[in-house]
């Protein structure tokens, strides 16, 4: 059987790509008597998810506007520059 | 489409002069976010608007104009990032990264208490105390194994995106991101407690080794 270090390699890799089915099996039977791991996984999840809600929000119109005034107006002229260009 | 009707050339809906209005906050903020510096915040979203005025005829509008700029700005980070790291060559921290061995005994069993923070998900105020935790422990990675863990996490970009960009393997890609995590995961058990006020992350950071 894994290790938990292996098993904790493969919940990370499994946040990123598909497992094959051997890393899979291996994985589900780690799991099965590792209730340590299932916890570890599950903060792993936690992580990723809280990292997504993080990104999203930071795209959405409900946050706070940032755009410093200066920084707005260089924008604004250099993207009519470019449209007259 | 008609052929009697006027000819859409362009799948943009909004005219190029109200995009710093419609979009320069989010777009800032969220390179904000990933640079973390402001002088090159601004360069990313001046080139986003720049690249997208001069792709906007073949914009398809199959996304929104959001999402479609958006894309274009994760590749203007990846693209300043890969910049920088050209500019300044890390230390080869990630074989000096000792994280899994503060994780795990010699036989591959945990070593330490496992972590007993927890996150509400329908407690609003207390997932957005958790990322800010969450944001000051990203800044305690060495640089390149947090880069390559925004790219994914933040970012979204696929296993094939990040390694080209950093000139990585996949292999290599996987145990990067496996050390932030769990360097991530000691961070916010540090850091964060349920119900408590957001502490600063670094002061109960694992590894004070990180290369710089």
């Amino acid at each position: 059987m894994i290790t938990c270090r292996q098993a904790s390699l493969l919940v990370s890799k499994s946040l990123d790509a598909v497992l094959t089915s051997a890393e899979r099996a291996a994985l589900d039977e780690h799991a099965r008597h590792c209730p340590r791991c299932v916890h570890e996984a599950r903060k792993l999840e936690e992580i990723h998810r809280a990292c997504r809600e993080w990104a999203d929000e930071s795209l959405s119109d409900a946050g706070r506007a940032v755009l410093p005034a200066d920084c707005r107006q260089r924008l604004q002229a250099r993207l009519a520059a470019a449209l007259q260009g | 489409m008609s052929e009697d009707g006027p000819v859409e050339k362009s799948g943009v809906e909004s005219d190029p002069a109200t995009w710093v209005e419609r979009h320069g906050d989010a777009l800032y903020r969220y390179a904000l976010l990933r640079l973390r510096d402001a002088t090159l915040a601004e360069e990313a979203v001046q080139e986003t608007f720049l690249a997208a005025l001069r792709a906007r005829d073949r914009f398809s509008g199959l996304s929104t104009e959001r999402t479609w700029m958006v894309g274009i700005l994760k590749h203007k980070i990846v693209d300043l990032i890969r910049k920088q790291s050209r500019e300044k060559p890390p230390a080869d921290a990630e074989a000096l990264d000792r994280i899994e061995e503060e994780s795990f005994q010699g036989d591959g069993r945990w070593k330490n208490g496992q972590p007993t923070w927890q996150v509400d998900p329908s407690q609003a105020q207390e997932r957005s105390e958790f990322r800010e935790v969450l944001g000051e422990c990203l800044e305690e990675l060495p640089p390149r194994q947090g880069e390559v863990f925004a790219m994914r996490e933040l970012d979204d970009l696929s296993s094939e995106e990040i390694c080209k960009a950093m000139g990585i393997t996949e292999t290599n890609l996987w145990v990067m991101l496996h050390r932030a995590r769990l360097r991530l995961r000691g961070c916010i058990q540090a850091n964060w407690s349920e119900g408590d006020a957001a502490g600063g992350a670094g002061s109960g950071g694992q590894d004070p080794e990180d290369d710089g």
